[in-house]
């Protein structure tokens, strides 16, 4: 089953190509979570109307399923945190309170708005900015590769997970080998951009859409916390 | 006048005491193609590694004199690409996301596509339209075509023809010289270390050897069982994020000892198949059966191994590193193999292991001829012992073993 895992790690977080969503600020994508974040620990029950924009953004880009899984992903946390808050309620006598609850959607919340964060990164933002800091391109790569590596090594580690079950190899044998391994991908990889990474030319791009879509986001937020203000 | 590019004097290469190439010397000049050639293991990979710099293993001595700029296209696709997103890989190189790269190589459909979710012949196309976008003098090309169908080899080759009109030079290594006879300048032969140039790839003892080898095997000598090994009923499947359904409508009746040949184009969803029977994806519809125990052999080799050695992984395994013709390097870690050895000692592990049933994806990949052969010949043999074997492929040699040919 653990290759099922790290196929649905693979699924929460890499699902989709390149839609406009992805060409946003990642200034503005921070500056929403840090104010979501505000929100959601100041204000629990409140802080669920953020998830109208968020399920907004995943339909209207087209990327649906990502929300469902990270949901599903999100729930890991918040349920094991919310089950602990429930356990320490009843050993206290304190009976069955929201507490719980409140922890629960907390965490859902926060979760959530960390994979948004992923899920809407301008990677192409981030390697033009490290570029223009730096005027390196085996640094300016970084953001790119990263990115694409890890969602590489998660699809082959869920391959290799499983052609190793059906050939009755244990699993911490797997692991050990996968480790040893990531080694000689590291070497590989870096072969092949000795040369390429000089041609590099990193460009931001940007879509009108999705800088609109974070602008109102961060409206909604301010008018929520003013709204916490007069509360 | 042309320009000469690259200059190699007196080059040699060594794996610690062992000589891959011994003492090359050769011009490179704009708008040439050079062709290395030789069989499986021979060091064609080491010297375009070593011409490119980046032979960090290896003890590469004499001159590499690089007049231009070099743009290096490795073996792996899998290694090669740099962003999550096709249009990404190209604007992150050329500065645009410009499809006009694409379109000759097939691609221009796949602009917002996931990198990883490409096929290897999708990503080794993509590789390669980066290096024709980019302003680049040399470009290394390590066996660019393996992954590739018919049609998409001629559009590679349509591609590299561009790249030669540019006035870039060239340098080739395939296990497939008549594939790049019109457009190769020259022809470098290796075998055991050993060097010699041909002006035409047909005089190369590797084509010589080719006819007699395939006019000499008769293959397909195992007769298939009546029992039923697989049975797939109706099957479809999308993948979550795609509105398209990648296997519609697909059925198969498979015999115990018989050999399945599913062919196809890359992106056609071969390996998707494969995946689904191995129990890695989950049918969005119909079902699938399978009498008995399942072994599978990924499209990367390196995937399937699970030991430091190739004796360790063909431990217990009497006779068969011999049969795939490994048995020279049974002391080698296996992440110092070759591509193909890897591929041959996956597939010689995965026959020894007591599977009912085999799924081998693409079992023939960047293998020479009598590499090929000796893996043909194995999966016969298996056969011929009541395994059912499932390749997915677009190598046009699994048609001499194959009971039935599935066209995706």
């Amino acid at each position: 089953m653990l290759h099922r895992l790290v196929l649905f790690l693979l699924r929460s977080i890499f699902l989709y190509g390149y839609t406009w969503a992805r060409r946003g600020s990642n200034l503005l994508l921070i500056l929403h979570t840090g104010l979501a974040t505000y929100i959601i620990s100041s204000s629990p029950v409140l802080s669920l109307v953020l998830l109208a924009p968020m399920l907004l953004l995943y339909i209207l880009s087209g990327m649906p399923r990502l929300l469902v899984y990270g949901v599903l992903l999100a729930s890991i946390p918040s349920t094991w945190l919310s089950l602990t808050q429930l356990i320490l309620d009843i050993a206290m006598a304190r009976g069955l309170t929201s507490t719980s609850l409140m922890v629960f959607i907390r965490y859902e919340l926060l979760s959530l708005h960390a994979l948004l964060l992923l899920h809407y990164a301008n990677l192409d933002e981030a390697s033009y900015l490290l570029y223009k800091l730096t005027r390196k391109c085996s640094i300016a790569v970084f953001p790119l590769l990263v990115w694409r590596s890890m969602a590489q090594l998660l699809r082959e580690a869920s391959e290799a997970l499983l052609a190793h079950r059906l050939k009755g190899v244990k699993v911490w044998q797997t692991l050990a080998i996968s480790l040893l391994r990531a080694d000689e991908v590291a070497k590989l990889i870096h072969e092949a951009h000795v040369h390429k990474t000089r041609y590099c030319r990193p460009n931001p791009m940007y879509s009108r859409g999705a800088l609109l879509f974070q602008v109102l986001m961060i409206l909604l937020d301010l008018v929520i916390i003013a709204l916490l203000g007069q509360g | 006048m042309a320009k000469v590019l690259l200059n190699v004097r007196d080059l040699r290469i060594s794996a610690g005491h062992k000589r891959i190439v011994d003492s090359i010397s050769f011009t490179l000049e704009s708008s040439e193609l050079l062709l290395v050639t030789g069989p499986s293991g021979a060091g064609k990979t080491s010297l375009l590694r070593a011409l490119a710099g980046v032979a960090f293993d290896l003890t590469v001595e004499g001159t590499i004199d690089r007049r231009s700029q070099l743009f290096y296209v490795p073996q792996e696709p899998w290694f090669s690409l740099t962003a999550p997103f096709v249009s990404q890989e190209l604007s992150f190189y050329t500065g645009r996301a410009d499809t006009e790269a694409l379109k000759p190589l097939g691609l221009n459909d796949k602009l917002l596509a996931s990198t990883i979710e490409l096929s290897a012949g999708e990503a080794q196309r993509l590789a390669l339209a980066v290096a024709y976008a980019i302003d680049t003098g040399i470009v290394l090309l390590d066996e660019t075509t393996s992954y590739l169908e018919p049609e998409a080899r001629r559009q590679v080759l349509e591609v590299v023809r561009g790249l030669l009109e540019k006035g870039i030079a060239v340098v080739v290594a395939d296990h497939d010289p008549l594939l790049w006879r019109e457009l190769a300048t020259r022809t470098l032969y290796l075998e055991n270390g050993r060097v010699s140039f041909f002006d035409d790839p047909v005089d190369t003892p590797i084509v010589r050897a080719l006819v007699d080898l395939w006019s000499k095997y008769e293959l397909r000598k195992h007769k298939p069982g009546h029992e039923i090994c697989l049975e797939v009923d109706d099957l479809w499947y999308r993948y979550p994020d795609s509105q398209d359904f990648t296997i519609k409508s697909f059925s198969l009746k498979a015999y115990c000892g018989s050999m399945i040949w599913i062919k196809g184009g890359s992106g056609r969803g071969k390996t998707t198949l494969l995946r689904i029977l191995a129990g890695l994806l989950r049918p969005s519809r119909g079902s699938v059966y399978l009498a008995g125990r399942v072994l599978y052999v990924p499209e990367n080799p390196l995937l399937f191994l699970s030991e430091p050695t190739v004796s360790d992984e063909l431990r217990g395994c009497n006779g068969i590193a011999e049969q795939f013709h490994l048995e020279h390097v049974a002391s080698t870690p296996i992440t110092r193999l070759s591509s193909g050895e890897r591929r041959r000692l996956a597939i010689a592990s995965a026959l020894c292991r007591g599977a009912r049933i085999l799924l081998v994806d693409e079992p023939t990949i960047g293998l020479d001829p009598w590499n090929a052969v000796a893996v043909l010949e194995a999966i016969d043999k298996a056969a011929s012992r009541g395994i059912l074997v499932v390749t997915a492929s677009h190598g046009e040699e699994l048609g001499l073993v194959a009971d039935k040919i599935v066209a995706l």
